[in-house]
């Protein structure tokens, strides 16, 4: 039988042990229970980090909107109407003193017309009126008609799916990602043949944009403002952008928008 | 066998005490924060005070001033922890409360020591500075957890010099305060070697975790 000595010795190191024990559950708790607080904090900050750059851009898409909108309506309502006043003159000119009219005039009132047709499309381009009445579609369809009419570029739509309704802020945003793809395909790509499919998915608004250009390397351009452009307007509506280019052969572009931005 | 346990512990004791000084030594190189660098005056007192009761113990040399050496060494260790609890005080309010707590038991401690017989053991003065501590630790880490949880705590010093008091209080701080009562009842502290040997663990449990707070404090080198 244990001697009441070594009954003591036992229970003291039941309760070192039982002590121990205690100590490190207790420790182990509180540092998990604090990680645990970590890592909920860090969640929200960065949620409230990536709520707060989601604001800004869009705040900035907005503002840039309104400048594009103030352009358009001054070009429209100021300088087009004055060019159109400076021809009206110069064709006076030309019905009064049929005779004695230079060819210098003839030329200067081709330019003039030029001129004010490429207002006209400018001014389309940057208005959003047309958009919000028509619809993103259909605005697609009159930039790729401006753009067919030139000999360099057949441009291809392609709508497939059922049509999903944006907002008009959501539509606005998407017809200028893709203007911006296709300005950049027309300024740099040198291509011929330029696709666009827009495929309303059951889950998701699909987009490919499909050059057969010269292609680049994306290391290059990667900061360039066109390609960023793209990107961010995409994630202002939770989107995402993949490019793929083979040199020589052409660009493509898919860019995948949430029906729902939650 | 219940002399050779006390032994034991005693000896792991001033081994930990020994390991946390030199660890202690070891945090004057390099940038580590002041408030640690501070740790090397309350490691040099708990060795120089380990010093005469290891003698004491291994070569049954006696010495008189044992007692009262062992009595105003609380004063100093019990200051200097409450100072270090104080620094460690995030807000304005919370050093008010933390030295509110010190100045009250500081002054009951001196009381006790000057009213009670100095070359015995005081266990009541070292009861009201493990109470004093507990609350102190407690506040602390209210504190930490209501305050922005931006810390690692695994590699966090603070945190475990606070661990190491409170343990070592929460443990103690019973025992110190029944000890009177259980004389009362002709009990001897010294007879049962739970009550004689725990307030030895829960030192060593607190100077393991200065040692790891000590660990962590050490500047990390990158790996090869």
């Amino acid at each position: 039988m244990f001697t009441s000595t070594t009954q003591n010795v036992v229970i003291f190191i039941i309760i070192v042990t039982l002590l121990m024990l205690l100590i490190i559950a207790f420790s182990s708790i509180l540092i998990y229970n604090y990680q645990r607080r970590k890592l909920d904090y860090q969640n929200g900050i960065n949620e409230l980090t990536s709520r707060y750059e989601s604001d800004i851009l869009k705040s900035k898409i907005k503002v840039q909107e309104q400048t594009f909108q103030n352009i358009s309506r001054e070009i429209h309502d100021n300088i087009g109407q004055k060019l159109t006043l400076a021809k009206l003159h110069l064709n006076q000119i030309d019905e009064i003193k049929a005779g004695q009219i230079s060819t210098e005039i003839r030329d200067v009132v081709a330019m003039l017309t030029d001129s004010i047709s490429d207002l006209r499309d400018l001014s389309r381009s940057m208005s959003s009126d047309h958009i919000a009445q028509f619809g993103f579609v259909k605005a697609l369809e009159n930039e790729i008609f401006h753009l067919n009419k030139t000999i360099h570029h057949q441009v291809t739509l392609r709508v497939t799916g059922e049509s999903v309704f944006f907002s008009t802020e959501k539509e606005i945003i998407i017809f200028r990602i893709i203007q911006e793809a296709l300005t950049n395909i027309v300024k740099h790509a040198a291509a011929s043949k330029i696709l666009l499919d827009l495929h309303f998915r059951s889950d998701l608004f699909f987009i490919t944009i499909q050059d057969n250009g010269r292609g680049f390397s994306l290391e290059k351009v990667i900061d360039s403002n066109g390609i960023n452009n793209i990107i961010s307007r995409a994630e202002t509506l939770k989107g995402s952008t993949n490019f793929h280019s083979i040199l020589g052969q052409g660009t493509t572009l898919t860019i995948k928008i949430p029906y729902n931005e939650e | 066998m219940v002399k050779s346990i006390s032994y034991f512990l005693f000896d792991l004791q001033c081994l930990t005490i020994l390991i946390s000084f030199f660890f202690s030594l070891r945090m004057l190189i390099g940038s580590t924060p002041r408030i640690i660098r501070l740790f090397i005056l309350y490691n040099t007192v708990a060795v120089l005070v380990m010093i005469p009761f290891f003698l004491m113990t291994h070569s049954y040399t006696f010495f008189y001033f044992g007692n009262s050496l062992n009595n105003y060494s609380l004063v100093f260790g019990y200051t200097f922890l409450s100072y270090m609890l104080i620094m460690l005080m995030p807000d304005k309010k919370s050093h008010v409360i933390l030295k509110m707590n010190y100045f009250l038991s500081i002054t009951l401690i001196l009381i006790l020591l000057y009213l009670m017989d100095s070359n015995k053991i005081n266990y009541l003065a070292f009861a009201t500075s493990h109470i004093s501590l507990l609350l102190s630790s407690i506040i602390y880490l209210h504190k930490l957890y209501n305050n922005i949880p931006d810390k690692n705590l695994k590699s966090y010093p603070p945190f475990w010099i606070v661990i190491g008091i409170l343990f070592c209080s929460v443990i103690s701080f019973p025992l110190y305060l029944f000890v009177d009562y259980l004389r009362f009842y002709n009990i001897q502290f010294q007879d049962f070697i739970v009550l004689s040997n725990l307030p030895v663990f829960s030192y060593i449990v607190m100077h393991v975790f200065f040692i790891k707070a000590f660990l962590c404090s050490l500047p990390q080198h990158k790996m090869l």
